[in-house]
C-alpha cells in the first residue's frame, strides 16, 4: 500500500478533498490509502515518513505562508525523486515555471475551476500515480543521475535516448531524452560503467537501446524513437546486432 | 614704433572690426543685408575712433555691441549665444590680425633683406594692404577649419545650453579677450619692441588655444557629470515607482487569493441551499471571475529584487517589448534578492536570445504567454524561459546552425546561444518540453 498525503488549511475544502480521494481510490481499485490529512505544516511533518514512496496533494499557501507547499514539496522531492506530487491551489499562487523547475509535479489542480473539476482531476491523478508507483517500485536502477554544481538531477531511464559528447565542447556530456536536452560536465566512460544497460556505440555516443527503432547494418546507422540517429563504429556493429536480436526474442 | 598715415590706419581698423562682425555672423549663420549695413556703419564709426585711442578701440567696440545686445533684450539677460560668439570672434580676429601683421613684416624684411622698421614706414601703403590680404587668407583658412568642426561645435554648444554653462563660458572667453587687450595696450604705451611684442603675441596665441581646449574639456566633463546625476535621479524615481506598483500588485494578489478561496468554500453552502436565484448568482460570479479580477500586469515590478542592473534592465526592456506585441510576459521570482556576479554580459545576451525566440514563437500561436522564472540557491542560479508549444522538436538538431521551429526564420539565435555557453565553464543549458510548454533553462554555477 502506498500512502496518500493531503495538506489543506481550509476545513471545508479539506473535507471535500478527503471525500474525493477516498472515492478515487475506490473507483480505481488503487493500492493506495489516505494516510495523513493535515491543516498545517507541523502536522504534515508529524505524519511524514521520508523516502517512503507515495502520492501527495498539497495546497500552496498555508496560513499566510505563501511558499509552504513549495517548501514541503522541495523536501519530498529531495527525499524521493519518484514521489508523486500534485498541487491543489488558486491560480495566482502558482509560479508554474518555477514549480516545474524545482518540483516537476505530476499535476496542478486549479481551485477556481470548481469542485466537480477538482474531483475529476483527483480521480485521474490517483490512477496515474498508481501506475507510476507500481512501475518504478520493483527495479532500483531506473533513474539516471547527474550533477551540475551542487544540484542533483534525475532522469527516468525509460526516457533516456542517448548521451553524447562533442569535439568542440570537451568535458561536456549532452543527454537527449524523450522530452529534453540537457548538458553537464563529466565523462562518458563513467556513465558506461555505472549504467551497464546503456550501449556505447562509438567513442562519443552512449545510447539506450530500449528507445532505438531500427538499425541499418550497411550504413551502420542506428535510429531512435525521436528520429535522431547515430553512427555505430565498425568494431561495435556485430555486438549491436547480437544485442538487438536478443532483445527481439 | 611705426608711424602710419591715418587713412591707411583707418582702413586697417575698419577691416579688422568688419572681419570680427562677419566672423560673428558666420558663427551664428545669420547673414543678411540689414546686418551688413549696420556692420559697415558700426565698423566705420569705431574704425575712426580707433585712430585716437590705439588698440583699446576693439575692446570698446566689443563692449558697445554687448551693451546694444543687452539693451535690445530690454535689459533682461545677455543673449549668451550671441555674446560668446562675438567675444570669440574678437579673440580670434585680434590674434589672426596680429599674426598677419607680423607675417607681413617678415615678408617685407626678407624681400628687402633689411631688418629695420623704417622700411615699413616707407612702404606703408603696400605693407598695410599686404597685411590685410594675409589677414583675409588667415580668416578664410580659419573658417575652413571651423567649418570642419562645425558639427562638433554645435554639439558642444547644445551641451553648454543644456547644462546652463553659458555664463561661465562667456566669463572665461571675455577674460581672455580683456587680458589680450591689456597686453596690447601696455605694450603700446610702454613702447615695447616689436620682437618682444611678437613673442608675447605668439605665447598668448598658444595660451588661447589651450584655454579653449580646456574649455571644451570642461564642458564635456560637466555634461558627463550632469548626465550621471540625471541618471541617478531617474533610477531613483523608477525604483520608487516600481515599489509602489509592487505594493499594489501584492495587495491585489492577496485579495484575489482570498476571494477565490471564499468562493470555493461558499460552493458547499450554495449547493445545500434551495434558492435558485442564489445558485444562479453564484454561477454568474464564478463565470465572470476572470473579468472581475484583471490579470496582473504590475508583475514586472518584481524585477527590483534582481541586483544586477543589466539583467534587470533586459527583463524590463523585454517586458515593454512584449506588451507592444500583445504578449503576456510574466516574471516568476520567489526570493527577495537575486545576486549576480559572473558572466553577466553573456547571461544578458543569452537571456535576450531566449526571450526573443519565445516572443517570436508565441506570435505564431494563439496562447501568447511567455514566462521567465529565476530560482537561486546553493550556488546555483537557474533562469527559465517558458512558452507554450505545438508539436514536437528534434532536440539533437536543436542547436545546429539554422535550426528553427518557425518558418521564414534563420534560427541563428540558438546556435549563437550554444556558442556563448561553450565559451564559459559554468553555464549549462537545458531544453525541455513538458505539459505542452517549452522550457529553456540557463543554469549558472557559482558566483554567489
Amino acid at each position: 500500500m502506498f500512502p496518500v498525503y493531503l495538506l489543506e488549511d481550509n476545513s471545508i475544502q479539506r473535507q471535500k478533498y478527503v471525500e474525493f480521494i477516498q472515492n478515487g481510490i475506490l473507483i480505481n481499485d488503487a493500492n493506495l490509502e489516505l494516510k495523513s490529512t493535515s491543516d498545517s505544516v507541523e502536522k504534515f511533518y508529524q505524519d511524514y515518513v521520508p523516502k517512503e514512496q507515495g502520492l501527495y496533494f498539497l495546497d500552496m499557501e498555508i496560513r499566510d505562508d505563501k511558499f509552504a507547499g513549495l517548501n514541503i514539496a522541495e523536501k519530498i522531492r529531495k527525499d524521493d525523486p519518484m514521489a508523486q506530487i500534485v498541487f491543489i491551489t488558486t491560480h495566482d499562487e502558482l509560479s508554474l515555471t518555477t514549480l516545474e523547475r524545482k518540483i516537476a509535479p505530476m499535476d496542478y489542480i486549479l481551485k477556481n475551476k470548481g469542485l466537480d473539476e477538482i474531483k475529476h482531476r483527483i480521480t485521474d491523478d490517483i490512477e496515474m500515480a498508481q501506475n507510476n508507483l507500481q512501475k518504478y517500485s520493483h527495479s532500483s536502477k531506473n533513474l539516471l543521475d547527474y550533477k551540475i554544481g551542487s544540484r542533483y538531477f534525475s532522469i527516468m531511464m525509460d526516457d533516456v535516448i542517448m548521451l553524447y559528447t562533442q569535439k568542440d565542447v570537451p568535458g561536456r556530456i549532452f543527454i537527449v531524452t524523450k522530452n529534453q536536452l540537457a548538458e553537464f560536465s563529466g565523462s562518458l566512460n563513467t556513465f558506461e560503467t555505472d549504467y551497464p544497460s546503456l550501449f556505447r556505440c562509438n567513442r562519443s555516443y552512449l545510447v539506450n537501446l530500449d528507445n532505438a527503432t531500427t538499425y541499418d547494418s550497411h550504413s551502420r546507422t542506428l535510429s531512435f524513437i525521436d528520429n535522431s540517429t547515430c553512427e555505430v563504429s565498425f568494431r561495435k556493429s556485430k555486438e549491436l546486432t547480437r544485442l538487438l536480436s536478443k532483445k527481439k526474442n | 614704433m611705426v608711424y602710419i598715415d591715418w587713412q591707411l590706419s583707418f582702413v586697417a581698423n575698419f577691416f579688422m572690426l568688419f572681419a570680427i562682425l562677419q566672423m560673428h555672423r558666420y558663427f551664428l549663420n545669420s547673414f543678411n543685408i540689414g546686418h551688413l549695413i549696420s556692420d559697415v556703419t558700426v565698423s566705420l564709426i569705431f574704425g575712426y575712433i580707433g585712430l585716437f585711442v590705439d588698440d583699446i578701440f576693439i575692446l570698446l567696440f566689443v563692449c558697445f555691441i554687448l551693451l546694444c545686445n543687452w539693451l535690445w533684450n530690454k535689459g533682461k539677460k545677455l543673449d549668451m549665444q550671441k555674446s560668446i560668439s562675438l567675444v570669440m570672434a574678437a579673440n580670434f580676429e585680434t590674434v589672426l590680425f596680429s599674426l598677419a601683421t607680423y607675417t607681413a613684416r617678415i615678408i617685407f624684411f626678407v624681400a628687402l633683406n633689411e631688418w629695420k622698421l623704417q622700411i615699413l614706414e616707407e612702404f606703408q601703403q603696400n605693407f598695410i594692404l599686404v597685411s590685410i590680404l594675409i589677414n583675409a587668407i588667415y580668416i578664410i583658412l580659419f573658417l575652413l577649419l571651423a567649418n570642419f568642426y562645425r558639427a562638433a561645435t554645435v554639439k558642444l554648444w547644445i551641451q553648454v545650453e543644456q547644462y546652463h554653462l553659458g555664463k561661465r563660458v562667456f566669463t572665461m572667453s571675455f577674460s581672455v579677450f580683456v587680458a589680450f587687450m591689456v597686453i596690447l595696450l601696455i605694450s603700446d604705451l610702454q613702447s615695447v619692441t616689436a620682437t618682444l611684442q611678437a613673442i608675447i603675441l605668439v605665447v598668448f596665441t598658444v595660451i588661447i588655444t589651450l584655454t579653449y581646449r580646456q574649455l571644451i574639456f570642461f564642458v564635456k566633463t560637466i555634461a558627463i557629470q550632469r548626465q550621471a546625476q540625471a541618471k541617478v535621479i531617474y533610477n531613483k524615481q523608477l525604483n520608487d515607482y516600481l515599489t509602489s506598483v509592487r505594493q499594489q500588485y501584492t495587495d491585489l494578489r492577496k485579495f484575489k487569493h482570498d476571494f477565490q478561496n471564499i468562493m470555493l468554500s461558499m460552493k458547499t453552502f450554495v449547493d445545500q441551499s434551495d434558492s435558485k436565484e442564489l445558485k444562479q448568482y453564484y454561477q454568474d460570479i464564478v463565470q465572470s471571475q476572470a473579468k472581475l479580477l484583471p490579470t496582473d500586469s504590475g508583475n514586472i515590478a518584481q524585477a527590483q529584487v534582481i541586483d544586477s542592473d543589466m539583467i534587470r534592465g533586459i527583463l524590463i526592456q523585454k517586458f515593454f517589448l512584449a506588451r507592444n506585441q500583445g504578449i503576456n510576459f510574466q516574471l516568476e521570482l520567489t526570493k527577495d534578492n537575486y545576486h549576480f556576479t559572473n558572466d553577466i554580459l553573456i547571461i544578458v545576451r543569452i537571456l535576450g536570445i531566449l526571450l526573443d525566440n519565445a516572443f517570436e514563437y508565441v506570435q505564431t500561436i494563439d496562447e501568447k504567454n511567455v514566462t521567465c522564472a529565476i530560482t537561486q540557491d546553493d550556488n546555483i542560479t537557474e533562469i527559465t524561459v517558458d512558452n507554450p508549444v505545438k508539436g514536437s522538436l528534434n532536440f539533437k538538431d536543436f542547436f545546429q546552425t539554422g535550426y528553427t521551429t518557425k518558418e521564414n526564420h534563420t534560427g541563428f539565435g540558438l546556435s549563437n546561444t550554444r556558442r556563448l555557453i561553450s565559451e564559459t565553464d559554468n553555464l549549462y543549458l537545458e531544453t525541455k518540453i513538458i505539459h505542452g510548454h517549452l522550457l529553456m533553462t540557463l543554469i549558472i554555477v557559482g558566483g554567489d
